[in-house]
């Protein structure tokens, strides 16, 4: 069996992938080099990140299957998802056969797949511009800690310089230990080491407690239903919900 | 009283109007200004009950002038009564904003002395909102019924989204359990928000940037159960508010015993009709059914038992099956288990591959229902021989279904965990 390795940012998995059909090869997976290598007989081949090829491959994306097929493989790199850098080489495997047709094939085996995962990342992603709770915090600035599935900090944050544009804000991952820094101007994404979170402002809790308060209030005793909360709001992301932690 | 308390007592008061929806408008933010609104709708949280929480639902006073037999703020109802200030409610808004607690705000109001000081105490409150705070976000403000049109003009210009409740569905109900509000009064209200919207609508398309007018339209609310109309009249009236009146929502809600009244019912009304009202509702806006159809000479009232597509697909028998690789899309609509989303996935696909049953699954349609209903490439599933008693045998007496994304909007009650109140909790997004 087959593996390659690569750095996991998406220029080494375009690099990776450009570098496969190169070699006229079919990989039973591309992972991340720090996932673990489970496969005691499977050969790995680390492939380094090249720029170049990358740009190369992404162009062929885009050239012979549209753009919404780069925008596919982009969501579906983002899932983090352990059979994605599989799932994304045999969609554009077909695609070299397909042309710009490639996205009507709904229900083909290499097309359902990537599909399946990037609605799931563009739901997740939706979701969050809803659940992320900013705390105003010491340093007069509003931190969110958030705790996705998929790797989506970088495609929400716009949203954010948008809607939140006079306030400096952070929205830190904690599972990937990365955040989004805002300070009015400019926005980038930056690795974060420690895993403290930074306290209230004095004023905080006045916000947060009139908010606890006011999600009571607003339900419906006489039409109580928790399961279908649960289906609308899964359990994982109530730790860091002001109202539900 | 502390704030507190009046948030307390103002959203609990508030909290028996169901709309929730916070999509329709785009409004950008502005230089130095905060928030902004997202056409497609964004939900904040979800409560206890299932339902989303979007926007910060409030009353401006609880201070109720009339005393509509329905409602908890009647004047006659024994409850806390509290006032907030413009300056109150602003700050408890773009605090809740900062913090992303909230898309916006739904100011609602009881009639506090008359219909025209409640406006003008609205209009100031989302005056200082947006002007002074420079705020983007959505705002949703009720109209209160009768109130000068310039007032309602007033405050649409600065609102996303207007509504006046009709709450009653007849002229009769509402005199009888109503008598302050008339018919009249709500509908030139009505009339006047969907002058102005027609007004802006023109005028959008003589200048750029024209003042924008409750750019995500108009909604109301109608009580069911509290009063004898049947389910025929309801969904005959929400079509013509659709149609004449360009709403953007009819919001139903099930009769809740919120105040003793002897004019009322004592028990609360069937989660399950609130329920298929709303799947009627969804088949006029998205499936291009006309209310007449919905409805048999003899039967009034939607089928408890079967959702309102399958129940009228079972009286169309002859209409059906429809060949899913080449029926024209209006027809695959009206197939019972296939939505919007699924019917668009059909006619996509099936541009480059022959549908089988197989495929159809993977699109998301569900079989249980759909089955009986269409051929794939000539090909039905089992028997062809189906009449209205053994689908509907068929379809009740079938094993529980996976719950997948389509059974959100039609589902039986075998799918879901409690299905009635699934689209009231939806509507955020919608």
């Amino acid at each position: 069996m087959l593996y390659y390795l690569y750095d996991g940012s998406f220029n080494g998995l375009m690099s990776a992938i450009s570098e496969s059909l190169t070699r006229r090869t079919r990989p039973e997976n591309i992972i991340p080099e720090y996932y673990t290598r489970d496969d005691l007989f499977g050969d790995y081949i680390s492939i380094s990140s090249d720029e170049l090829k990358s740009a190369e491959m992404i162009n062929t994306v885009t050239a012979r299957m549209g753009d919404e097929t780069l925008s596919n493989i982009f969501y579906c790199y983002l899932s983090d998802s352990p059979e994605a850098g599989k799932i994304i080489f045999e969609y554009i495997l077909l695609g070299m056969n397909t042309g710009k047709k490639i996205n009507m094939h709904l229900t083909n085996d290499s097309v359902k797949p990537v599909l399946d995962i990037v609605r799931k990342v563009k739901c997740e992603q939706h979701r969050m511009l809803g659940l992320v709770r900013f705390r105003h915090v010491e340093d007069g600035l509003y931190y969110a800690a958030i705790d996705p599935d998929h790797n989506i900090t970088g495609i929400i944050a716009p949203h954010f310089t948008r809607r939140m544009a006079d306030q400096n804000w952070i929205i830190h991952d904690t599972r990937r230990n990365i955040a989004a820094l805002y300070d009015k101007k400019r926005w980038e994404i930056v690795d974060i080491e420690s895993s403290r979170e930074p306290s209230d402002s004095d004023r905080e809790m006045f916000y947060s407690d009139l908010w606890r308060n006011y999600f009571k209030t607003v339900s419906i005793s006489e039409r109580k239903n928790p399961k279908l909360q649960r289906q609308f709001l899964p359990k994982r992301y109530w730790k860091n919900l002001t109202e539900l932690k | 009283m502390k704030t507190r308390e009046k948030l307390n007592i103002l959203a609990m008061s508030a909290k028996y109007d169901v709309s929730c929806s916070s999509s329709g408008s785009s409004r950008q933010n502005s230089a130095g200004g905060i928030g902004n609104a997202e056409n497609s709708g964004i939900c904040h949280s979800w409560s206890e009950d299932g339902r989303c929480i979007s926007l910060l639902k409030i009353l401006m006073t609880n201070n109720c002038v009339y005393d509509c037999a329905y409602c908890i703020n009647r004047s006659s109802n024994d409850i806390p009564r509290a006032i907030f200030t413009p300056e109150e409610i602003a700050d408890i808004t773009i605090n809740f904003y900062r913090r992303n607690y909230i898309e916006g705000l739904f100011l609602s109001s009881a009639v506090f002395r008359n219909p025209d000081y409640t406006m003008e105490l609205i209009i100031k409150t989302i005056e200082l909102i947006r002007i002074k705070y420079k705020f983007n976000g959505y705002i949703h403000v009720k109209a209160m019924p009768g109130a000068d049109p310039a007032l309602i003009r007033k405050a649409g210009l600065l609102a996303d989204r207007m509504s006046v409740n009709i709450e009653l569905p007849s002229r009769n109900s509402l005199e009888y359990l109503a008598p302050q509000k008339t018919k009249r009064n709500i509908l030139n209200s009505m009339n006047d928000i969907s002058r102005n919207i027609e007004g802006f609508r023109i005028e959008s398309k003589k200048v750029k940037h024209p003042q924008k007018f409750v750019p995500a339209g108009q909604s109301t609310q109608l009580i069911v159960g509290a009063t004898p109309e049947k389910d025929s009249k309801i969904i005959k009236l929400s079509e013509v508010l659709y149609d004449k009146f360009s709403l953007k929502r009819v919001y139903y809600s099930a009769f809740m015993p919120v105040s003793s009244d002897n004019r009322l019912p004592a028990v609360q009304a069937p989660l399950k009709r609130e329920h298929r009202l709303y799947q009627a509702d969804w088949l006029l806006r998205f499936y291009g059914f006309s209310a007449e159809e919905l409805f048999d000479a003899e039967e009034q009232n939607l089928d408890m038992d079967v959702d309102p597509k399958f129940a009228w697909a079972v009286r169309n028998l002859d209409k059906f099956p429809i060949e899913i690789n080449n029926a024209d899309y209006e027809m695959i609509l009206r197939v019972p288990g296939i939505g919007v989303r699924s019917a668009k996935k059909i006619v996509f696909a099936r541009r480059v591959t022959t549908l089988r049953f197989d495929d159809l699954k993977k699109i998301g349609v569900v079989l249980k229902r759909a089955k009986y209903f269409l051929t794939c490439n000539g090909a039905g599933f089992g028997k062809n021989d189906y009449n209205e008693l053994s689908i509907k045998t068929g379809l009740l007496t079938d094993g529980k279904d996976k719950n997948t994304g389509q059974l959100l909007l039609f589902s039986d009650r075998a799918a879901l965990p409690d299905p009635e109140s699934v689209i009231t909790a939806a509507t955020g997004e919608l």
